[in-house]
């Protein structure tokens, strides 16, 4: 298909004198520029890349396409030494698509010459070049290579960069393919293509992206599924690290693993424990600890302690010592009952003797015996009871002997008392010296039990500690098999990654050739050798050319053609090769060209004449499929017009500048 | 409650017994033989000391408790009241002839010496009459009115 066809080139110089300019008409089939070296026939041409803002293309000036005559002074022919001095300068290039569809292209030289004024159906719009901000012009919606590759009609594929990274196939990487400048283009195919993108094979995917046997998709899935494999490694050799890791921090072995792709299928990480010399897997160690808590557990259930036996020794002592404290206030009570009988007794004991004193002194009393007697009042001689008292009843006092008597009855009585006392006492406290005794024993036998119990405590307090160490054990060993699981998910998923991705790599590496770019590449071929044959490139060396399916260039015998030809028939072999992709692309609806090819000075290194007058002639036959071929030369009119012969070919022949002052009245004559 | 436990409560006029201090004869030998001991020659005392020394003599427990304090060595004052059972026994003596009542004084009379010295040779109220050789010149007029608050 092809993409663009140039209608008309203006250029246009605002100088103190007045405005130069020149209009160049083009249509489909071969259009020559004929004018003297240093007329500007490549500021003609070169304003078709610059008003594409293709001016990359230009080689490395770019950034300056035109001589100073656009930027600075101009001068109105060659005779005249009076400069003007340029204010301004513009292109403006009128071209259409492959629908027909018309657009006018306008940008400044000297101005703003970082935009674009795109005219369709008087629609006018301003689309910016190189770089607004961070998306360039190729991939904004405002930029004009954006708009430019949507107007051809291409989508532009995304390639890799040397960095690994994807970018658009920029178009400035494509026209290489079709502008052939002056100062490097005949030095080589695709001379201009520009670098600085950092695209991987880049001329040869502008080649493939050309003959519609790109293989960017196939490439970017290569570059993806590799990428892909360099992550699973790169997480397989973390995974490694941190399983290790997490073997030594928990005292672990850890089985050994072997790189991804050196091990047939997927590895497990497995963690094993030391125990009694042999290595134990997690399960196994997690299913021997719970046996082990479970087992402790039974034991410590069986050493728990009776306290029945404690709990009743403690009633039997509490009774015991209940019987010994009554026991004890008994013995007290019948303590103080005694000591009060002898207190008692003492009384009547003395009290018995003063009445013994008293008889005797009745009995030796003899001499005064009379006044003894108190029977009688000694002042009024009534009767008079033996007492002190006041007495207010008739009843009389114990006389002395009665009294005696009476103190010797309570003496014997008491004394009695105090007997039966002290007879109970001493059985009492027989009683509480048993009983002290006894209590003593079961005091021991209390603090044996006491001791079985303390004993068995400790035997179950160990086992409670030995459980709860294997319980922690347990807790460990289970957080290790989820990490183990967890990072054997992860191995798997690393894995199936890495399969995947390693199969399909292969898979897609076994496959790169399949598509039916060999039909392509043939049919290219054989229209070069078919233009070389024309062009008289050496007929004996015709056969050995071929297009190296790899570069997608011409090769001889599988060695690079610059270094195996002459500098003429290598620019032959440009010629074929340029116009051999017009024509295929005129035929092959596939193929993508921009639609016209332009040459500066094609006559380079003096290719033969008769060679000259074949290329003008092919060139013409591009008519036949709308193609459009674009010669700048100064090459004699008469030469040219005889090669031009009867062939239908737009000729604009140019004595002096091509751009002049009052630029319409002044176009180059047309044939 | 039951029927061994009970009490029958039973009147009878049956003879009492009696204290020896309540006994007269028990407690005019007191008197002769507190004036005898403790008046030396003189053989008499004052009345108020026959009622202490006799209030004394007939509470044998208490005698320690007197003993420190007449040999002054407390100052508590022990209890001392009227007994007028040692009225009536002075009363008695006197009519009996042993002592004689005179300027307030309580005078032993021969009659009464020979009592004392019948108790002395018959080793009657030998406490009684260590005691007050040991404590009873030591009641002064002064201890007589700490002990009675000058009431008696």
């Amino acid at each position: 298909m092809l993409g663009l066809t140039i209608i008309n080139v203006e250029i246009t110089a605002n100088t103190s004198g007045g405005v130069f300019s020149t209009q160049i008409p083009f249509s489909s089939g071969l259009n020559v520029i004929r004018a003297e070296n240093s007329s500007g026939k490549s500021t003609c041409v070169n304003a078709i890349a610059y008003g594409l803002g293709l001016e990359a293309i230009l080689g490395p000036g770019r950034k300056r396409p035109f001589p100073k005559s656009l930027y600075e002074e101009i001068y109105d022919n060659k005779v005249d030494k009076n400069p003007y001095f340029v204010s301004g300068s513009s292109v403006c290039i009128t071209i259409k698509n492959s629908k027909n569809q018309k657009a006018v292209l306008t940008r400044d030289i000297l101005g703003h010459d970082n935009k674009v004024k795109v005219n369709v159906k008087d629609t006018i719009k301003d689309y910016f070049l190189g770089s607004s901000g961070e998306v360039g012009s190729a991939k904004s919606e405002r930029g004009f290579h954006n708009w430019l590759a949507e107007y051809i009609g291409w989508v532009l594929p995304s390639v890799v960069t040397f960095d690994g990274k994807e970018t658009k196939l920029y178009l400035e990487t494509i026209f290489p393919l079709f502008f052939i400048e002056q100062k490097r283009g005949w030095s080589e195919i695709q001379a201009n293509i520009p670098t600085q993108y950092g695209i991987q094979n880049v001329k040869k995917s502008a080649a493939e992206y050309c003959l519609g046997i790109d293989s960017f998709e196939h490439n970017k899935k290569l570059s993806r599924l590799k990428s892909q494999i360099d992550k699973s490694k790169e997480e397989w050799g973390s995974l490694q690290t941190s399983s290790e890791g997490i073997a030594d921090y928990n005292s672990v072995r850890i089985n050994k693993l072997i790189d991804i792709d050196k091990h047939e299928g997927s590895q497990s990480i497995e963690f094993s424990y030391l125990e009694n010399d042999v290595y134990i897997s997690v399960e196994e160690q997690e299913k021997s600890l719970n046996k082990l808590i479970e087992n402790i557990s039974k034991e410590v259930e069986a050493a728990t302690v009776d306290n029945d036996k404690v709990n009743s020794q403690l009633g039997i002592i509490r009774v015991m010592r209940r019987e010994f404290e009554e026991a004890s206030n008994s013995i007290e009570s019948l303590l103080l009952s005694v000591s009060e009988i002898d207190g008692k007794l003492s009384t009547l004991r003395h009290d018995f003797d003063q009445y013994q004193q008293l008889r005797r002194l009745k009995s030796v009393g003899s001499d005064i015996s009379a006044d003894l007697e108190t029977n009688k009042c000694p002042i009024c001689e009534s009767d008079l009871f033996d007492t002190l008292s006041s007495s207010t009843v008739k009843r009389q006092p114990m006389t002395l002997e009665e009294n005696i008597e009476f103190l010797k009855n309570q003496i014997d009585f008491f004394g009695s008392i105090k007997q039966r006392s002290l007879s109970d006492l001493q059985e009492l406290q027989s009683k509480a010296k048993l009983l002290r005794a006894k209590l003593e024993i079961e005091q021991e036998r209390l603090k044996e039990l006491r001791a079985d119990q303390n004993d068995v405590n400790g035997v179950a307090r160990g086992k409670i500690r030995e459980k709860l160490v294997a319980e922690i054990q347990l807790r460990n060993v289970v957080k290790l098999k989820e990490i183990q699981e967890e990072i054997n998910e992860q191995a798997e998923r690393i894995f199936n990654s890495w399969k995947t991705a390693s199969d399909s790599l292969k898979l897609a590496r076994k496959n790169a050739h399949v598509a039916d770019r060999g039909l392509v590449i043939r049919k290219l071929e054989g229209i070069i050798k078919a233009n070389l044959t024309s062009f008289g490139f050496n007929p004996t060396s015709i056969s050995s050319v071929s297009i190296s399916p790899q570069s997608l260039r011409p090769e001889q015998e599988g060695y690079d053609i610059v270094a195996e030809t002459s500098a003429s028939d290598y620019i032959r072999i440009i010629w074929s090769y340029t116009l051999a992709l017009l024509e295929l692309a005129g035929v092959e609806h596939e193929i993508k060209h921009g639609g016209f090819v332009v040459f500066d000075e094609p006559r380079q290194h003096e290719a033969s004449k008769i060679s000259f007058s074949s290329l003008i002639k092919k060139a013409s036959e591009t008519k036949s499929f709308n193609g459009q071929v674009i010669f700048a030369t100064s090459l004699d009119r008469e030469e040219l017009e005889k090669a031009c012969g009867q062939l239908e070919v737009n000729v604009n022949y140019y004595d002096d500048y091509i751009l002049t002052l009052n630029t319409i009245e002044n176009a180059g004559d047309e044939s | 409650m039951q029927d061994d436990n009970k009490i029958k409560a039973v009147i009878s006029d049956k003879a009492y017994p009696v204290p020896i201090e309540m006994r007269p004869l028990w407690r005019i030998c007191l008197i002769v033989t507190s004036i005898a001991v403790v008046s030396g020659d003189k053989k008499f005392l004052d009345s108020k000391k026959v009622n202490i020394l006799v209030w004394m003599l007939i509470r044998k427990k208490r005698w320690e408790e007197y003993e420190k304090y007449l040999l002054g060595r407390t100052n508590d004052i022990p209890l001392v009241s009227v007994d007028t059972a040692t009225y009536k026994a002075v009363e008695f003596s006197i009519a009996k002839g042993f002592v004689l009542l005179k300027d307030g004084r309580v005078h032993l009379t021969d009659s009464g010496q020979d009592l004392h010295e019948i108790l002395v040779k018959n080793e009657i109220m030998q406490d009684e009459m260590s005691f007050l050789h040991q404590v009873g010149k030591k009641l002064t007029g002064n201890k007589i009115k700490g002990l009675t608050g000058g009431l008696l």
